[in-house]
């Protein structure tokens, strides 16, 4: 089945779309561990002040994203709201929880725990919006946001939902960058000389998807497939299939955008994959742009919507550029931490 | 016309048991797993009782079948327990035989481990057990238990409060309707840990004697830990392995209250919806339903407005209802899970529980639940209520086959 987007939009450290001409500004925590961080946008312009006070900063962050891409679609209240998110809101639970041991179970304040579970995103906007519709939230390492595609997916097929508002949000606070550096997934790097760009940066981002089943004269692309598969079944075989059942070559995919860490592709997870697509297949990336975390496959998705909606792949997406070719099929491949990797096939 | 979803196999593990067979035998002697806690340190172990498994990590550890080598969380060994034991029932020799895949809930995954590790880092961020930490997000105790399970399909994770766990099988019911799978494992787990504890204590909804669900003198809820898991098959599975199903899944429906992040309306609207979408998904009508196994939490805003849903829905033919949170404690992201498995236990054995510690009838209500447990009586038709934070509520239909 295909569904179109409709409409989306994603703040993250990259910011608009018009505007993906370089990576984003790195930052640092304690003077040498690099991450990005959201560009954002003026919320009290979007949300009335007197909310905002009582938002933590993902919360702003999120809710704004799905505001503004309900507007893009010109949807106002969706049939149902799903999320995915890696970590939750982690500003609120790294607050309750050292508060907690802090002040040895006594004298808490319950507001960070209220919005420490992971399912504050999607019911908030269902507060805001009044939407009694379907709600639901996946967590955790994995494909929370691929199976939030698919949830959504289910339900424009079955024909319980016209509208379906999609998205993923992810926040960084200093603590956890800490811990992902002291974890080795990450490493501390002096600026060296070398020509390697590096995604391998922790980063954030929120983005939101309004998908339907029917086609409104003004979608971005359509979400033509989308597939999860462990790390353990065979790459080349897996893609090869999920081309196969969707009827179409890997002559015909334009570009494919990888996850990968680095410029350099020669290694690694997608060293194989790459040679399945013939010379002129132009190759994208796009971590360099967004940095890595759980629901990074958003920010591929937001990207690939609008390279295809304008017909213009930002330069600094490609990592070869062989083909001018109207930007028409384009795969995203990425792995995902949980040793699972997911497949979408974006349309014109 | 829709596929049928069958249940073929159980699993559970909670303060009234560490099986389906100690689960049965407590439920019917109406005892209670709510009590002071031994194993989670706490200051207020001595003031608000819990819902606790009575076994430490290295017990839960041997009966999972796992070493106790590597830091398993709480809620990891407690998924594992409960979902092996919902694969053996359903008698699966090769899992992956057929399409397979595992939907796990949970609100806290490896808080219980976090908690050692912020005791150390909060101070000096260079400190702290990093396997600690590593088994913090949602996923980790689902990917440990589809290890465990050796499933090479799709696997998945729900944090949707409260409703997780309903949620969980909801999806895993339409996952196989929609062809995407075969065979589905789907339910939550979750274990005590000073961060919800502490959590529901500074919201002030912890009851500090036994709760009361649906009495006019409830004051709020007991926490509890547990897992529950059903293993759902197609009608072409079933078909194929000649199986006799326990039961049917035979509706469902989500939907948000809309309301209020941690309260739930005054008219009941957002658990009104999802009990009315399950009746609409299926063919399953109100006035089929012989029990209900309602969310029941013992805080007064929850079983106020759940019971003035209840009154919408059914009028002035509210069937027999029970909260077997009287006895396990609310379980958070595992209590769909678990209520799972005790509506299909109530259909196998043709009993319906009885809500613990009921007393006085609440004044804005004309129903109040079984006190006494009922045997003998043909259950054919479980409506099981989850509701969450954020009103995120979820409804589930089981019917005998």
């Amino acid at each position: 089945m295909e569904i179109f987007i409709k409409g989306t939009n994603s703040i993250s450290p990259a910011g608009n779309f018009g505007n993906i001409t370089h990576v984003p500004e790195i930052k640092f925590i304690d003077g040498l561990l690099k991450y990005y961080s959201c560009v954002e946008p003026v919320y009290k312009e979007i949300i009335n002040p007197v909310l905002l006070r009582r938002m933590s900063r993902t919360m702003k962050i999120s809710i704004v994203s799905a505001m503004l891409c309900l507007k893009d679609a010109g949807v106002e209240i969706p049939d149902a709201i799903i999320a995915g998110t890696g970590m939750g809101c982690v500003e609120d639970s790294d607050k309750f929880l050292s508060l907690l041991i802090e002040n040895e179970e006594r004298m808490l304040n319950p507001t960070p725990f209220i919005y420490s579970t992971h399912n504050t995103i999607s019911s908030q906007i269902a507060i805001m919006l009044k939407c009694h519709g379907y709600n639901s939230t996946y967590a955790g390492r994995g494909a929370c946001f691929e199976t939030s595609i698919l949830d959504a997916l289910m339900l424009l097929s079955d024909g319980n939902a016209s509208n379906v508002l999609v998205g993923a949000y992810d926040e960084l606070i200093a603590n956890q960058i800490r811990i992902l550096y002291r974890m080795g997934l990450f490493r501390e790097t002096k600026e060296s000389n070398s020509n390697e760009i590096s995604g391998n940066h922790p980063g954030e981002e929120a983005a939101f998807f309004v998908l339907s089943a029917k086609p409104s004269g003004k979608d971005y692309a359509k979400i033509s497939g989308m597939s999860v598969f462990s790390e353990n079944e065979p790459l080349s075989e897996s893609i090869t299939g999920f081309l196969k059942k969707h009827f179409i070559s890997f002559e015909n995919i334009n570009s494919v955008m990888f996850g990968n860490l680095h410029n350099n592709i020669q290694s690694g997870f997608y060293k194989k994959i790459v040679t399945l697509f013939p010379a002129f297949t132009n190759l994208l990336w796009f971590k360099h742009l967004c940095g890595e975390y759980m629901t990074s496959s958003a920010f591929a998705l937001w990207l690939g919507a609008n390279c295809l909606k304008t017909q213009q792949i930002p330069e600094i997406a490609f990592l070869r550029k062989t083909n001018n070719l109207p930007a028409k099929n384009m795969l995203i491949i990425n792995n995902l931490s949980g040793n699972q990797f997911a497949i979408f096939l974006l349309t014109k | 016309m829709t596929i049928k979803i069958f249940v073929t196999g159980t699993g559970i593990i909670s303060a009234i048991g560490n099986n389906e067979r100690e689960v049965l035998e407590s439920v019917k002697t109406g005892k209670s797993g709510i009590g002071i806690s031994k194993l989670l340190q706490t200051i207020y172990s001595k003031e608000i009782p819990v819902g606790e498994v009575q076994c430490n990590n290295k017990e839960l550890s041997d009966l999972a079948k796992i070493s106790n080598k590597l830091p398993n969380s709480r809620t990891s060994l407690l998924g594992i327990i409960a979902a092996k034991e919902a694969v053996l029932n359903a008698g699966i020799k090769d899992i992956n035989e057929y399409r397979t895949g595992l939907i796990s809930a949970t609100t806290i995954g490896g808080m219980d481990k976090s908690e050692h590790f912020y005791r150390n880092f909060r101070k000096d961020k260079t400190k702290g057990k990093l396997r600690y930490i590593s088994t913090h997000d949602c996923g980790e105790s689902t990917q440990k238990i589809a290890k465990e399970l050796n499933i090479h399909g799709f696997y998945t994770t729900i944090n949707t409060a409260c409703s997780s766990s309903a949620n969980a099988v909801m999806l895993g019911a339409r996952l196989i309707r929609n062809g995407f799978a075969d065979r589905i494992i789907a339910g939550g787990t979750d274990a005590l840990c000073l961060f919800t504890l502490n959590g529901f204590n500074s919201l002030m909804i912890l009851d500090h004697n036994l709760c009361k669900p649906f009495d006019e003198t409830r004051n709020g809820l007991n926490i509890g830990e547990g897992a529950g898991y059903i293993v759902m098959e197609s009608e072409d599975c079933i078909k194929k392995s000649g199986k006799l199903p326990l039961a049917e899944l035979t509706g469902y429906g989500n939907a948000c209250d809309a309301y209020h992040q941690t309260a739930s309306s005054p008219e009941g609207e957002g658990a009104y919806l999802a009990m009315s979408k399950a009746f609409a998904s299926g063919d399953i009508k109100p006035e089929m339903i012989d029990y209900i196994n309602a969310h029941g939490t013992g805080t007064t805003n929850n079983d106020l407005s759940e019971g003035i849903a209840l009154q919408r829905i059914f009028g002035n033919n509210v069937p027999y209802f029970s909260s077997t949170k009287s006895a396990t404690g609310h379980t958070l992201g595992a209590s769909g899970g678990i209520q799972a498995v005790l509506s299909i236990m109530a259909i196998r054995n043709k009993i319906i529980f009885q809500s613990l510690n009921f007393n006085q009838q609440m004044k804005e209500l004309t129903i109040c639940p079984v006190q006494q447990r009922i045997d003998n009586f043909n259950v054919k038709h479980v409506l099981s209520n989850s509701f969450g934070f954020g009103g995120n509520n979820t409804s589930l239909i089981f019917s005998a086959v």
